[in-house]
């Protein structure tokens, strides 16, 4: 890579940096983890920089975060190096307010499996199409329909009164 | 059509997404990164073809290593029937450049005992017709054996010891 590449790509992670760690701690849930996980991406996008400048570089990298996170051999390390954090534990839900309701969810979220939190911030964070969502994990729309459902149906029992706080609310 | 609690899932992720990390410099250590796992890959390949080699290379010799001519075959040993004196007639002539062979020698040499030809132990001699004279004596299988049964028929002809002179 000669300098002018380097300069284009130092200039095009620098810009877009905080979007991705955006994107990077909503998958993992956590800051070390998000770091590993763009930097995992970007190590496998640099030696593409060449073919990828003049076209959707930040496409390809999105790409390779997603499927990253889902990867068979990442859940193997991610199993080897789980750590129960306090943002783990269970949420009571508490009718004083409206950021109990969040809190819970954010603990629920925590709990997902990876492919179907991913399918959920591709879906509601992203605000990608299924079509969207299934080509960038590369999986058919049907995987992507039933990952979404199995998810809201995991967080519906993970908070059974969710609704009914908001009905209070 | 969203249902509130599709827009609980969205706002929670909205504020998630404000409370990431801000990073700084995440090129330097993805380079890094980079160059590790090239390395990790050209380590793993060529220690891999080093294996595939190693184990290789030993098998593909033992399959392919026909080329050489196989080894010789001992021939049937000569039965009692073949190798039985016959002090009657000669039968071989012996050939100067030829491996050794039955000897003729004149009957009735009373000096001399029915000895068999001489050959290298473990390696018979087959008695080799030389060209002959017309008329002269020619190799043929004795086929009468005192008190043996017929011999097994062999394509080469067996050597008839006669009583050395």
């Amino acid at each position: 890579m000669d300098e002018d590449d380097r300069a284009r790509l130092a200039e095009f992670v620098t810009s877009r940096t905080p979007a991705l760690m955006r994107v990077a701690y909503l998958l993992t849930g956590d800051r070390h983890a998000a770091e590993d996980l763009f930097q995992s991406a970007l190590a496998r996008t640099i030696p593409k920089w060449r073919t990828l400048r003049h076209a959707d570089p930040e496409g390809y990298l999105r790409t390779v975060m997603y499927r990253e996170q889902v990867s068979w051999w990442r859940r193997l390390r991610r199993r080897r190096e789980t750590a129960l954090t306090g943002a783990d534990e269970a949420v009571q839900p508490d009718p004083s307010g409206g950021a109990d309701v969040r809190l819970a969810m954010r603990a629920a979220l925590r709990l997902l499996p990876p492919a179907q939190r991913t399918v959920l911030v591709l879906r509601y964070y992203e605000d990608l199409t299924e079509t969207q969502v299934a080509e960038a994990l590369g999986c058919t729309v049907g995987t992507v329909r039933s990952r979404t459902h199995r998810a809201v149906t995991r967080l519906r029992q993970l908070l059974p009164d969710v609704e009914l706080l908001e009905v209070r609310r | 059509m969203t249902t509130p609690f599709e827009d609980l899932i969205r706002a929670t992720l909205s504020d998630l997404a404000e409370e990431a990390p801000r990073v700084q410099d995440q090129l330097t250590p993805a380079e890094r990164r980079f160059r590790n796992r090239r390395r990790t890959t050209v380590t793993l390949g060529a220690a891999g073809v080093v294996a595939a080699v190693l184990i290789g290379a030993p098998i593909a010799v033992a399959a392919g290593g026909g080329d050489a001519p196989r080894p010789a075959v001992p021939s049937a040993p000569p039965t009692p029937a073949a190798v039985s004196p016959s002090p009657a007639e000669p039968t071989a002539v012996p050939s100067p450049s030829g491996p050794p062979t039955a000897v003729p020698t004149p009957p009735g040499d009373p000096t001399a005992g029915p000895v068999p030809s001489a050959s290298p132990p473990g390696r018979p001699g087959r008695p080799v017709p030389s060209p002959s004279r017309p008329g002269g004596p020619t190799a043929v299988p004795s086929p009468e054996s005192p008190g043996g049964g017929p011999g097994v028929p062999s394509p080469w002809p067996t050597p008839s010891p006669s009583p050395r002179r």
